[in-house]
């Protein structure tokens, strides 16, 4: 269904001609229907941009792999002018420029009679014009698209020359065969090749211009035949099957982000609303986000979840692909009712919220957010490494992984969770996406039924969860110990060995509890701290399960839950000190008002 | 649940038999190169499985109808594979050496995992056929009990073998879903072989099978 449903949206989202594509032009062969004014060849890059590769125009485009295909009324400089540069043969830009004029004469003698630029092109080449061009001062090269234009317009605009263009292409990929379309389903002349490819720029790891489908190998097509034979395309359906692909690569609806094997691009049939379009964003609005986990919870998104599954219209598609040197790669195809995967977005919000230290209550990861999480800290930028950074070590799938789960509503692949460990241990740093995606692993666990909390869960007894805990109140300790004047705390010193196994990290953790506690209490100012604390740690250690007291080495799954246990008491922790900071200044305010 | 489905000339309903398997991948002619498979086992894949289990000159096999039994899962994997292939004549004549590592081609799948499918089939007699219908069906209904086969079936790529047993009385899923054109049969004559489709549909976890598919060749009527 994917082809049939990229044929459906081409036809309600483009206006694309057939067989065009938008490509950057470097140079403009400018024609003129007077006389008296000299064709000239003209630069349309500005020199003082070294970035600009020229204005993009819509332009007829079909194929072109390795032989001579000239493009109709713009095209390369060695099919438009004939000139080469070191890297090419001359014979064979001989051989392109008199293919692309033969067009030219071809297309102009179908409309000299009814168009004065077809005359003028003609008359350009037939006369030698060509020769008789002012090479240009600036370097150029045999691939740089030229734009013929005839008075200031281009010829690629005239209607006579689009017509002409469906012709060619008909003729040049069409084996003169008529049959049952496998897309529409129509009888329909079917293409001998599909009259397109994708731009390499839409498609992660494509090596070329890549085509979706395409049977260039023996051992490709069935009965070892090459090209689309045995695979029924018509030319229409081919063609807006690169033309709706192409407007959704290009559009906003499309996760691609860099170093990812792959980029999703999704579409709705219907009318979805505001709330789930904020939640596909990769930044959503935490309103939006809070609205959508509300209706699921008060029943709406369930109650039209069953509606949808008996019939509903409303759908939701995504396709998420990549390059395989000029082929494409889907790695999945979604087409879903709508209802169905707001429910599984709902629901994947639901399973990052996390409590965050910097402010109150449980705070939503996006999703650019928790890609950006899984790279390499920067501690001294105090930043995530960036996303196109070569060393920032994020699994190239892991874009993929996360989208699959959350449209899906699918367990998390088991090597996410590994490489945030890892990288929470290698990093020394743990925050709200880390958290979020640990919590994500545990709540999608592929073989086990997890629970766990977005905040603090003070009633959990389990050993890994409350060791996390323990080590966060040593931590809190040692900062009241020392005026949170420290060059490196306990957390520092300890978290990535205890995230394998606590013990020894405790064990050593109390041994210098008892000197911080020892120093508070010698403070008349902090004694009665000195006693909490002291009581707080006693009570924490109460809460272990006596018979499952011992730790020792983690599991990837308890490891998770001791570092949330750690999270989760830092942010309760902070959340409790912002809330004892707002009532002493809220009592203090009378005070300073008398 | 049978009574819905169509009979035999002879008045007898479809033989029926449940296969499953770890993984699954039933290509889509559409995207056969990175390859990506059909939510549900297709005609022609099922009639390779009843072929595995029973096949005889005498008779050939019409599927009416598929069930499918488990939640559709997928699942990704690239594999080697190799462009060099020996045509057969070459091979004979022992005149072509392969290559596999100069002209090794990555390839994609998305296939099935954990499927299961109840398929639902008549045997069509041939003219030669010696026995009445009801021998060919109770022969067939004898091998699946024992679980005998004349080869390992599989489902739609040999790397995905099945295990096929009786049919139970688990009911299918509830799944709804339009799956597009999809492969009915395959024609072989003495030039290419010619291809009919028909449009597939999935209701309440059935796909319904039509006796003949549209041909590739022939205009198709509104």
């Amino acid at each position: 269904m994917l082809l049939q449903r990229l044929v459906e949206y081409a036809k309600q989202h483009t206006t694309t001609q057939p067989f065009h594509r938008r490509r950057e032009f470097r140079w403009q062969l400018a024609l003129y229907s007077e006389n008296h004014r000299e064709p000239r060849l003209a630069s349309l890059v500005d020199p003082d941009d070294k970035k600009s590769r020229g204005p993009a125009h819509l332009t007829p485009a079909v194929t072109r792999t390795v032989g001579v295909a000239p493009q109709l009324g713009a095209d390369d400089v060695q099919y438009v002018l004939g000139w080469g540069d070191d890297n090419t043969d001359p014979e064979r830009v001989s051989q392109c420029h008199e293919a692309f004029v033969r067009l030219i004469e071809a297309w102009a003698n179908s409309a000299a009679d009814t168009d004065d630029a077809a005359r003028v092109v003609r008359e350009f080449y037939a006369n030698g014009g060509v020769d008789e061009l002012a090479v240009p001062q600036e370097p150029y090269t045999a691939k740089q698209g030229v734009l013929i234009t005839v008075d200031e317009v281009p010829i690629i605009e005239h209607e006579s020359l689009r017509r002409f263009w469906v012709q060619e292409v008909a003729r040049r990929k069409s084996g003169g065969n008529e049959g049952l379309c496998l897309v529409c389903g129509h009888h329909a002349p079917l293409a001998e090749t599909i009259p397109g490819k994708l731009a390499k720029r839409l498609v992660p790891g494509a090596g070329n211009d890549p085509a979706l489908v395409s049977v260039n190998e023996m051992v490709f097509g069935y009965g070892l035949t090459k090209g689309l034979r045995n695979t029924p395309i018509c030319f229409d359906c081919g063609d807006a099957v690169n033309t709706g692909l192409t407007h959704l690569l290009d559009s906003e609806h499309v996760v691609r982000f860099p170093r990812q094997d792959s980029a999703m691009a999704w579409w709705a049939l219907g009318e979805p609303d505001d709330d789930f379009l904020s939640a596909m964003s990769t930044r959503p609005n935490a309103d939006s986000v809070t609205r959508l986990i509300s209706r699921m919870h008060n029943g709406q998104l369930g109650a039209a979840d069953k509606r949808a599954e008996e019939f509903s219209g409303d759908r939701f598609c995504s396709v998420t692909l990549g390059g395989n040197s000029s082929r494409v790669v889907i790695r999945d195809w979604i087409d879903r009712p709508l209802e169905e995967v707001m429910i599984n977005l709902a629901r994947w919000y639901e399973d990052v919220l996390v409590t965050s230290r910097w402010e109150a209550g449980t705070v939503p990861s996006g999703y650019w957010s928790l890609v950006l999480a899984t790279g390499k800290w920067d501690s001294e930028r105090r930043t995530y490494a960036d996303l196109t950074s070569n060393s920032a070590r994020r699994p190239e799938h892991v874009q993929r992984d996360l989208l699959s789960s959350c449209l899906r509503g699918s367990p998390l692949p088991t090597s996410v969770l590994h490489h945030v460990l890892g990288r929470v241990a290698a990093d020394g740093h743990l925050d709200v996406p880390r958290a979020a995606l640990l919590r994500l692993a545990l709540r999608r666990h592929p073989s086990k039924e997890v629970h766990m909390s977005p905040g603090l869960n003070e009633n959990r007894t389990d050993t890994p969860y409350v060791s996390g805990r323990i080590f966060a109140h040593l931590e809190q300790i040692q900062y009241h110990a020392s005026d949170g004047q420290l060059n490196a705390t306990f957390g520092d010193r300890f978290l990535s060995s205890a995230i394998g196994n606590p013990t020894p990290a405790i064990l050593a953790g109390e041994k210098l509890a008892n000197s911080w506690l020892a120093k508070l209490r010698r403070r008349g100012d902090t004694r009665a701290k000195a006693y909490a604390l002291g009581q707080k740690l006693s009570e924490l250690h109460r809460l272990i399960d006596s018979g499952h007291s011992t730790t020792g080495y983690l599991s990837p799954d308890q490891q998770a839950m001791f570092l949330l246990g750690y999270h989760h008491q830092k942010a309760h922790d902070l959340d409790e000190g912002r809330k004892r900071k707002a009532e002493k200044e809220a009592g203090s305010e009378p005070e300073t008002a008398n | 649940m049978n009574r819905e489905l169509p009979k035999s000339p002879e008045g007898a309903p479809p033989l029926t038999v449940q296969v499953w398997g770890r993984g699954a991948l039933f290509t889509r002619p559409e995207l056969k190169v990175e390859r990506v498979t059909y939510p549900v086992m297709t005609p022609t894949a099922a009639i390779g499985v009843l072929e595995a289990i029973f096949w005889k000159p005498e008779f050939g096999w019409r599927p009416v109808a598929i069930d499918v039994l488990e939640p559709i899962h997928q699942f990704t994997q690239k594999r080697n594979e190799t462009t060099d292939l020996v045509m057969l004549e070459d091979a004979v004549k022992h005149e072509t050496t392969v290559d596999s590592p100069g002209n090794r081609t990555q390839r994609n799948s998305i296939c099935l995992r954990d499927v299961a499918y109840r398929i639902h089939a008549h045997v069509e007699l041939r003219e030669h056929a010696t026995k009445p219908e009801a021998a060919y069906r109770d022969q067939f209904r004898r091998r699946v009990e024992r679980g005998q086969c004349f080869h390992q079936p599989y489902l739609g790529t040999r790397e995905f073998s099945a295990h096929f047993g009786p049919a139970d009385d688990s009911e299918p899923q509830p799944i709804t879903d339009d799956l597009g054109i999809m492969l009915h049969s395959v024609h072989y004559g003495e030039k290419s072989p010619s291809f009919s489709w028909f449009t597939a549909r999935l209701e309440s976890g059935r796909m319904h099978i039509p006796r003949t598919g549209i041909n590739t060749d022939a205009p198709v009527e509104a």
